[in-house]
């Protein structure tokens, strides 16, 4: 499966699965933000110290740390 | 700045910005919704006071209150802190959600992002989850426009089953039917509908239903028996604390009381808290 | 009625329930919730154009690994540049209406008082707030409107995301960037502010770090400083912007220390896990520019103001006092003042400005008037100032570089002030808001003692260094 940090720059994809070793509270944090699987994500573009990049989710663009971004997987496209 | 759009006038005669001052009010206003949606400019422009906030979410962590009169009936207007949805993962939202149960405004006004409608959406409907006494303020329609982006606002009311009202909050455009409505639903002359039916997950679907079944029994007059039932089978403790204490059953007996305000809220909060560690 | 076995009854039968529930289904009700928000959405909404992108393109440049940290320094050199440009003109136009015409005024008026009276409360109280006033309030009108301007736009989100890689190094929460940037304009306002952050680990951090942040009040200080003595080292046309890169390295070198003292934390006292970070990126909002100038100065500027006036009445009293009460033949001041010297040489101090920065705990934007006004006091340099413990305001610059060069003032000095300005206590209602907020006398002392800390042992080693080779 495709992670979301395979995401090339400016391209879009929609969420399949979050992955499920994730914590309960981080997964909520990321449900609470409208991250979750059939939402489509969009990556925009990285931060000016590497580590976190910003994703367009429903419309608002998202800051994401690179650990987060690996459990979340997308859709074969 | 669009030139198409003028200020409206501020000599609306029916409203009086009443500021800080909100000792005897007949209605209470909670102000909810997404954090930079204009909820503040809202705030400031019926209250006439200036609550800066920035825009990143969680800004706002204490909350504002301020009041106005219109038609001779004065409101107390809280607002509460910017959040994406009500699940309790932050302060911010245990302090939105827990106003907006135990608190009993007459009317939430939810502010909604036009041009963002989806994921204020979200929010929108977990609050109409706990009260459907909700006006929908449906702001920055300038910017949505500029976009490209048009919504049927009959279409969008018959869904929610709840007033939508269209504004510029930074031009106060649309704030006439705003307040109107407002009035209307704290007074109870709008029939409000049903709220939008959200699937249950077909685990869930039998101890729900058996749990509502009880509720309609032992506590007939409890408006929300789906959401609460769902919130005790999650465990969530603020709800069960709650129930047993028989506040919530009181929520529905004293209407236009002040209950809880959120310095309570938050000393409770932090209460429990203290209490887990 | 309350039917208190009913309530339990429903209680026990939710909780049975639930240990046979899998976990995440409450997640995927939420999600059932958020897919009907899709379909309303869909079925009520049409899209003519495309969205805009513009943006993105800003924030392409503004977030780049090439550009990112250049247009931040740039921006914030920029504003202290423009503060401290335009803050001159009105600051001596303040002095010269409050201390030169209205003081001598003031003075007159109360011949008829006892000396001691009209002394605590026209040279004690008056001046050490008409110094605060003239000193503070063109620095601030201009700083804090263009600061809130850069925040409506929605650019200090940026800089959180920008910062955010080094906090992760760090072990310290992203949001703590947003304290830190608060920080800047006051630390109690920074440190309320970390009630974003969740972790109660990584929120002790953003509290215990967040008066390396240089606050408003000591602003004026450091520029004041870098004027004098850094800015006199460039040439004339130039100077203005040396001072200002002086004062944002300064201010800079306090970010480092923010990560420093965040990562030392996080591997000792404050051990654990890295929360995770979720940060929006606002779009960025024209900004009502006269209505945001209006609210600033009205919110910000003259709260902060008013603050400072509340603390310099009372510190000009004490100074006053303690430059007029003798014991043997020497006021308290001078006593204090030669008790700590020796201790101050060592970290490239003296005793004046170990006894400016006790006299200024309530309010940091003090620490220039006092040492003034105690180095004329402990040298007894004569035609200048205007005798024991009246705070007075220095004509020119000219003025403030003879009093200190009397006090035996080097570049080492004027350094070990700017650092010292940086690391030391947090001013009292910061101190009284670290309390309140952590509800802890341990973590209180640490966030106090931290700073005071780094900022002894930097400049032992500063000092030690830098008369190794002078």
């Amino acid at each position: 499966m495709s992670p979301l940090t395979n995401l090339e720059e400016g391209k879009s994809s929609t969420i399949k699965e979050i992955d499920n070793n994730m914590q309960r509270a981080e997964r909520r944090r990321l449900l609470d933000l409208g991250i979750y699987p059939g939402v489509s994500i969009r990556n925009c573009f990285n931060s000016a110290s590497g580590g976190s990049k910003a994703y367009e989710v429903l419309g608002t663009v998202i800051a994401l740390r690179k650990e987060q971004a690996e459990k979340i997987y997308l859709r074969e496209s | 700045m669009s030139t198409d759009i003028k200020t409206e006038s501020f000599k609306r005669k029916q409203l009086k910005k009443l500021g800080l001052k909100f000792d005897n009010w007949d209605y209470m206003v909670a102000l909810a919704g997404n954090p930079n949606t204009g909820k503040s400019t809202v705030f400031n422009a019926l209250t006439g006071l200036r609550q800066h906030t920035g825009n990143w979410p969680g800004k706002t962590v204490s909350r504002a209150e301020g009041a106005f009169d219109y038609k001779n009936n004065r409101f107390k207007l809280v607002d509460l802190p910017g959040t994406y949805s009500l699940l309790s993962t932050s302060e911010d939202e245990e302090i939105a959600r827990n106003f907006i149960l135990f608190g009993q405004p007459d009317v939430t006004v939810i502010v909604v992002d036009a041009t963002r409608l989806e994921r204020n959406l979200n929010l929108t409907l977990q609050i109409l989850e706990i009260t459907n006494k909700v006006v929908i303020c449906l702001n920055l329609m300038d910017e949505a426009k500029r976009k490209g982006i048009e919504i049927d606002i009959t279409a969008l009311s018959e869904e929610l089953g709840v007033p939508v009202i269209d504004t510029v909050a930074r031009y106060e455009k649309g704030f006439d039917e705003l307040l109107s409505s407002i009035h209307e639903v704290a007074a109870g002359n709008t029939n409000i509908e049903t709220s939008p039916d959200i699937e249950i997950p077909k685990e869930l679907k039998i101890p729900v239903n058996d749990l509502v079944k009880d509720m309609e029994e032992l506590y007939p007059e409890l408006p929300n028996k789906k959401w609460l039932a769902i919130r005790l089978l999650e465990g969530d403790k603020r709800i069960e604390e709650a129930l047993c204490s028989g506040e919530l059953l009181d929520l529905n007996k004293s209407f236009n009381q002040p209950h809880l305000n959120l310095d309570e809220e938050l000393k409770l909060l932090n209460s429990t808290e203290a209490n887990h560690d | 009625m309350i039917n208190q076995d009913s309530s339990q009854n429903l209680l026990e039968k939710a909780n049975s329930f639930r240990s046979n529930l899998p976990e995440s289904v409450h997640d995927i009700y939420v999600e059932n919730l958020f897919r009907k928000a899709a379909v309303i959405t869909s079925n009520v909404l049409s899209k003519n154009k495309v969205r805009a992108i513009k943006d993105e393109k800003i924030d392409r440049i503004l977030t780049s690994r090439l550009w990112g940290f250049p247009a931040m320094i740039g921006l914030f050199t920029l504003v202290i540049w423009l503060t401290i440009i335009g803050a001159n003109y009105p600051s001596s136009m303040l002095a010269t209406l409050l201390i030169d015409n209205t003081y001598p005024l003031l003075k007159e008026w109360t011949t008829i008082w006892p000396w001691w009276l009209s002394g605590l409360l026209i040279d004690g109280m008056y001046l050490a707030t008409a110094w605060v006033i003239s000193v503070m309030l063109p620095p601030m009108a201009i700083f804090f409107p263009m600061f809130t301007l850069l925040e409506d736009l929605g650019y200090l989100p940026r800089v959180a995301f920008n910062l955010d890689g080094l906090f992760k190094k760090a072990g310290a929460h992203g949001k703590q960037s947003l304290s830190m940037m608060m920080g800047f304009g006051c630390n109690a306002a920074g440190i309320i502010s970390t009630r974003i952050i969740d972790s109660p680990r990584e929120r002790l951090i953003a509290i215990i770090t967040n008066n390396f942040s240089l606050c408003n009040g000591r602003w004026p200080t450091i520029i004041i400083l870098s004027s004098l003595f850094v800015g006199a080292l460039a040439p004339a046309w130039f100077a203005g912007f040396a001072t200002a890169l002086a004062v944002v390295g300064i201010a800079l070198f306090g970010v480092f220390l923010t990560f420093v003292a965040s990562w030392m934390l996080n591997k000792t006292v404050l051990k654990g896990e890295t929360s995770t970070f979720s940060l929006e990126l606002p779009p960025y909002r024209s900004p009502r520019i006269l209505k945001t100038l209006y609210t600033s100065l009205i919110d910000r500027t003259i709260f902060v103001l008013w603050r400072a006036i509340i603390f310099a009445l009372p510190a000009g009293a004490v100074i006053w006092l303690s430059s007029n009460i003798l014991i043997g033949d020497v006021s308290i001041a001078v006593h204090a003042i030669n008790y700590l010297d020796p201790i101050g040489w060592f970290i490239g101090l003296n005793g004046v400005i170990l006894v400016a920065y006790i006299v200024a705990i309530p309010a940091n934007e003090i620490v220039i008037p006092t040492i003034l006004m105690l180095t004329v006091l402990s040298t007894n340099i004569a035609g200048v100032g205007s005798g024991a413990g009246i705070m007075f305001e220095p004509e020119d610059i000219g003025t403030i570089n003879e009093v200190l060069n009397a006090g035996g003032w080097t570049l080492l000095t004027a350094i070990s002030v700017m650092f010292f300005s940086l690391m030391h206590n947090p001013c009292s209602t910061t101190i009284y808001t670290i309390y309140k907020e952590t509800k802890s006398l341990k973590w209180t002392a640490l966030s106090s003692l931290l700073p005071i800390g780094f900022g002894v042992i930097f400049l032992l080693v500063l000092a030690f260094i830098w008369r190794l080779f002078t």
